[in-house]
């Protein structure tokens, strides 16, 4: 097994996975969306509410804030998820003039945890309107609900493997000009593969060949992830952490295991 | 569950397709598994129920085996990939 | 009414976007190139603030207007 790095910033990583198998990727991608742990507002309780949107449309914009927190948190977190609650309260009132109410108003007494960005806008008031809460920040997973996945877009495609026969390419150029990805570049008497990490294993260059001379295949055993976060938690700590639970479910299996062993014998 | 010599079958409460589907590869990698499968009644509220028929080794060891693979490769990525992370900020 | 705080498709955050993306596009911009500006790089997300219309403005003037109309007649 190889791992590689391709991109890496704050909020999205893309690496390759060597030697592994479908099951296993698969498994990772499926625990980052659904089983990855973070914080998001849970319960509102509402104490005044006269803008012009419901309280349920409120909560429910207050529930997609992706709130920022601390990964060593999360991890501790994970095994007594009830343990843990945030406050948060908001007391806006528009006075004079209309305003927009911005997550950014909303307070916490917790130093750890605030939201991804202070600029997303909750609703709008005009002069009168007011807007009281408090809100309750609670650890859960994506399989619960959306708003809880550490992830926005998470996936991974196979290594695309490009074969070229160049005794039966006429060199027509069609495969490089209809490539939607610029895979391939023509070279002197040659096509060539330039970036074959950016192919999408969409095979129109194979539609396209009037000579059956390029093939495209994906390798299943090497993949290419791409973890983009949602800004909640680190992307390689997303990573690490679904590693971690996969690793948690073998245990659990492994101790069941033993125990209905026992029973056996 | 039910288990008959080499045949097993059981469910696995509180799981679905994530850990199934390895467990299931995992196991159809051991020259001792003839057969492997699971299936998941309803996609909402079904609990998996796995089946697994060995030609001879006792299907608890065989999933134990198999279990205990999954743990090493996923050490296994975990390590590779806190190396590939420390080497990328370099 | 208002923009939504996530992209419908993928989960990502563009709520935080909306308004410099107005009011850059407002200034003659063009919305591609804010959009990529913004990193903003999938389509389904692209389209979450390109096909948005912001109507709580107006909402918030029938409201006003209504509570005009409701003062007159408690008066």
């Amino acid at each position: 097994m190889e791992v590689k790095l391709l991109e890496y910033d704050d909020n999205h990583v893309r690496f390759v996975l060597k030697g592994s198998n479908p099951a296993f990727a698969n498994a990772l991608r499926r625990i980052m969306i659904a089983e990855v742990p973070t914080l998001a507002i849970d319960e509102v309780v509402f104490l005044e509410n006269t803008s012009i949107l419901f309280d349920e449309i409120i909560a429910h914009r207050l529930a997609l804030i992706p709130l920022k927190v601390d990964p060593e948190f999360i991890d501790a977190a994970r095994h007594e998820p009830s343990k843990y609650e945030v406050r948060f309260y908001l007391d806006v009132e528009a006075k004079d003039s209309p305003l927009v109410v911005y997550s950014g108003d909303l307070k916490t007494d917790d130093p750890h945890v605030r939201p991804v960005s202070d600029l997303i806008p909750i609703v709008k008031l005009i002069p009168g309107q007011k807007l009281v809460l408090e809100a309750y920040a609670r650890i859960g997973i994506g399989r619960d609900h959306a708003k809880w996945s550490p992830v926005s877009a998470c996936a991974y495609k196979y290594m695309p493997i490009i074969n070229i026969d160049h005794s039966r390419c006429s060199l027509c150029g069609n495969c490089v000009k209809y490539c939607p990805r610029q895979v391939l570049s023509m070279e002197k008497d040659r096509v060539v593969i330039k970036d074959p990490l950016a192919c999408t294993l969409c095979k129109y260059c194979e539609t396209v060949c009037p000579n059956d001379a390029i093939r495209v295949r994906g390798d299943d055993t090497t993949f290419i992830f791409n973890v983009e976060s949602t800004g909640s938690l680190p992307p390689d700590f997303i990573v690490l952490e679904a590693a971690k639970i996969l690793k948690e479910k073998c245990e659990t299996f492994l101790k069941l295991l033993k125990e209905i062993r026992e029973e056996h014998t | 569950m039910k288990k008959t010599g080499n045949e097993m079958e059981f469910e696995l409460e509180g799981e679905g397709h994530t850990f199934c589907n390895v467990l299931r590869k995992e196991l159809l990698n051991d020259p001792n598994v003839e057969y492997a499968a699971y299936r998941i009644d309803h996609p909402l509220v079904g609990v998996p129920v796995f089946y697994v028929r060995t030609k001879g080794k006792d299907p608890i060891e065989a999933l134990i085996d198999a279990t205990n693979r999954i743990r090493k490769s996923t050490e296994e990525f975990m390590e590779k990939f806190k190396k590939a992370v420390s080497e990328y900020r370099k | 009414m208002i923009i939504p705080v996530r992209c419908f498709t993928c989960g990502s955050l563009i709520g935080d976007k909306w308004e410099e993306f107005m009011r850059r596009v407002s200034q003659g911009e063009d919305p591609k190139k804010v959009l990529d500006d913004m990193g903003i790089k999938r389509y389904c997300c692209r389209r979450m603030l390109l096909s948005h219309v912001e109507i709580i403005d107006e909402i918030l003037r029938l409201e006003e207007a209504r509570r005009k109309v409701s003062e007159k007649y408690r008066r």
